[in-house]
């Protein structure tokens, strides 16, 4: 008999994976209850600081020292501040591991991370899904191009991009509406570049930022207030896009404030049959069940949960009989920072802030093969005007001072380079035996560095910031190493990795369990690789492709 | 409860307890040099208010646009030093306050003069005290200006664009544009 704890699904985390498995899930007809860890923030309604003009901040919206120690590891994040804290996790509460530093960033609300992301969407091309197999390095994807290639022309019909299509191999065109305008310098450096170095191309970057009206959504109004909530909702996040599609089908079962604890196990039938959860406001327990099981509860979320329902059948992790649960830990290199200012164009300005820069796709090891590294890295590019706050940095006193300040100053361009991870074996987290949380769970302790391979990566990407930087006729020109300590680019990845092989991965082509068919994995602890293009456009696009093997499968009876 | 008496009854209170709305709105009613006599300084004492805005207002003097004491940059200064800087910092900060207060018998150009000496050092990348102390307060004061609503009066304040153009005229003597998220 239901009861009123039964589902047709549950999706645990409400964040970029969990907002597509909700509307995925709830439209295709399934009683759906998604479980969020943190508190409810209704789109709009929860943005409190979203009109706030910066005077009625204190501090000048930047972190006290109360925040910084409250939240030691969230408040890293560049943007940090009295404006957007409140959507950060509270690290005093939520303790962890560090064997070695790592930056774990979290957004425990309903929405997640997806109220912060940096909104870049990109596709990724076979030369990522094929890499791999093509260099022996960890395992095969079990999935190519092809497979994912109608799933993200889905995903982008949806989510609204805008952005520049260069039809680039190593970059395939998307779905997009038209970039926001490139300024002058942009437009200058993009002909440059291109001219001097025939490989590079400079485009504008394809954001999840609508310059024109969709699905009932605004566009944006130029604000740069993005990580605040938009209340246009013009960049897209479960919050104003995916759980209202949900909850518009009347299927979906919202309940914040759930930490799940386990899955819940059923040795005869060898499915997971529900989830325990604790609420964190009562901390009461309880169970809900259901016929299939979406994990999107964030990379290490969703391994932390795994490893806590270990059982006699999985003694090391639920679904892990391969063992290679919690391993191959990935997060993207940021550094080789590169700068220059432009002399020129005094007479020409802009007007508003774009929610994008400019973007160098990969072009290391595309056509040719660099003798010192495998893979690649891109390359963010931003260009204004220097502004007020050149002040802060430079000397001067005095009205005349005080009058250059209040003018536009030099343009600048600055090139920060993201770099592929390799998958190692021995970047990984585990379950610290002595060490619980506040709901009495075991906390996570990480362990992963970056290897030979990005450090290489790092030197080029000074190299060849500061040489574009240079035929694109910039002065001054500067670079940096700047590299960025393991989990601070917030693109965690692996850990419960797809593959082809049921003993070398715990998820098959569709994040389906090998061990448990019923329970589907579709955030990024199921990433093979990790390329250098930010990964949420793929975990939204793998997300939609398993609930629609899922869905089928359960018409099939096989789940 | 006069205004004197609704300041120190604030500055009783933590900055946190303070409705920002209501504060800047307060702020902007008060004439800078009630201000200064008027707000009761909570971590400062009242000498190291009074120097704060005195350099604060050699580096940001009124022109067409307000002082920085006019726009209570001093004010935010205190409060930010107090909330947000870590002990070291804090140290560095009033200590060159303190170092301050014995020009007291200086003229006006003299003090203006010192000021920019100090500016010349510490932008030199001076190590010395007053070259770290120097750094620490002038990036307040700018920070602070351009925060506060009278000193936004100094840029060209946008809160909707409504659109992004890429490429337009700079038109002479334009003022820089601030955004509420202040790019």
């Amino acid at each position: 008999m239901r009861t009123q704890n039964h589902f047709d699904a549950i999706v645990i985390g409400s964040g970029m994976s969990g907002g597509w498995a909700a509307k995925e899930l709830t439209e295709k007809g399934l009683k759906t209850l998604v479980l969020e860890r943190g508190r409810n923030v209704e789109h709009i309604k929860d943005y409190p600081t979203a009109h706030t003009a910066p005077w009625e901040f204190p501090y000048a919206m930047k972190a006290t020292r109360e925040d910084r120690e409250r939240q030691p590891i969230q408040s890293t994040v560049f943007h940090f501040g009295q404006s957007n804290k409140h959507f950060f996790i509270d690290d005093s509460e939520n303790p962890y591991i560090q064997e070695k530093p790592f930056n774990w960033i979290r957004g425990t609300q309903v929405g997640g991370k997806s109220l912060l992301w940096s909104r870049h969407v990109f596709r990724w091309s076979d030369l990522d899904f094929e890499a791999n197999l093509k260099e022996g390095v960890a395992i095969d994807w079990p999935i190519r191009y092809k497979d994912i290639e109608p799933w993200y022309d889905y995903v982008e019909s949806f989510i609204g991009v805008s952005g520049e299509n260069a039809g680039l191999s190593q970059l395939p065109d998307q779905i997009m509406q038209p970039p926001h305008e490139m300024n002058c310098v942009e437009r200058h450096c993009k002909q440059k570049i291109n001219a001097h170095y025939p490989d590079r191309h400079m485009i504008s970057a394809r954001v999840a930022v609508l310059t024109q009206p969709h699905l009932g959504r605004g566009a944006c109004m130029s604000r740069n207030m993005c990580s605040r909530g938009c209340p246009y909702g013009a960049y897209f996040s479960s919050n104003s896009s995916t759980l209202p599609a949900a909850a518009k089908t009347g299927n979906m079962t919202l309940r914040p404030h759930s930490i799940v604890h386990s899955l819940i196990y059923d040795k005869e039938t060898n499915r997971a049959v529900g989830v325990n959860v604790i609420d964190s406001e009562t901390m009461e327990t309880h169970e809900f069940f259901a016929e299939v099981i979406f994990m999107c509860a964030s990379t290490l979320g969703t391994t932390q949960i795994l490893m806590n329902s270990a059982s006699d059948t999985f003694p090391d992790g639920f679904a892990n009989s391969s063992g290679v649960l919690g391993h191959y830990l990935m997060d993207h290199l940021e550094g080789g920072f590169s700068g220059g200012k432009f002399r020129g164009f005094d007479d020409k300005y802009y007007y508003g802030s774009k929610p994008n820069g400019m973007y160098i796709p990969r072009f290391r090891n595309v056509s040719d093969r660099h003798p010192d590294f495998t893979r690649g890295y891109a390359f963010e590019c931003y260009s204004s005007r220097e502004h007020w706050g050149r002040g802060m940095n430079q000397a001067g006193v005095g009205s005349d001072f005080k009058d250059k300040l209040s003018h536009p100053g030099d343009w600048t361009m600055v090139l920060v380079g993201y770099a592929e991870c390799l998958p190692y074996k021995h970047n990984k987290v585990t379950l610290d035996k002595n060490e619980k949380d506040k709901w009495g769970l075991p906390v996570l302790s990480i362990n992963m560095d970056y290897g030979e391979n990005e450090n290489k990566m790092l030197k080029d990407m000074m190299k060849t910031g500061a040489e574009m930087l240079e035929a694109a006729g910039l002065e001054e020109i500067w670079s940096a190493e700047h590299k960025s300590i393991p989990g601070a680019v917030i693109h965690e990845m692996g850990t419960a990795r797809m593959g082809r092989d049921p003993k070398t991965s715990v998820l098959n082509a569709y994040n389906q369990c090998h061990d448990v068919p019923n329970v589907f994995i579709t955030d990024g602890s199921c990433m093979t690789s990790s390329a250098c293009q930010n990964p949420s456009l793929t975990y939204m696009a793998l997300t939609a492709r398993a609930c629609h093997y899922a869905v089928e499968e359960l018409k099939k009876g096989r789940l | 409860m006069d205004r004197r008496d609704t300041l120190k009854s604030l500055s009783l209170l933590s900055a946190h307890a303070l409705f920002p709305a209501v504060w800047s709105a307060f702020l902007s009613s008060c004439s800078s040099k009630e201000k200064i006599e008027g707000y009761e300084a909570v971590f400062f004492t009242d000498e190291d208010l009074k120097a704060a805005a005195e350099i604060a207002d050699i580096i940001f003097p009124a022109t067409d646009t307000p002082s920085a004491s006019e726009a209570g940059v001093h004010i935010f200064i205190e409060k930010y030093t107090m909330a947000c800087y870590d002990d070291e910092q804090q140290q560095v900060l009033v200590a060159g306050l303190r170092r301050w207060q014995k020009n007291v018998a200086l003229s006006d150009g003299e003090k203006a003069k010192k000021i920019t000496e100090m500016d010349r050092k510490a932008y030199a990348n001076g190590s010395d005290a007053d070259s770290q102390f120097f750094r620490s307060f002038k990036s307040l004061t700018v920070l602070g200006y351009f925060f506060s609503e009278r000193g936004a009066a100094a840029a060209d304040y946008v809160p909707v664009p409504g659109r992004f153009e890429g490429c337009i005229d700079l038109k002479p003597g334009q003022k820089v544009q601030l955004l509420n998220s202040m790019t």
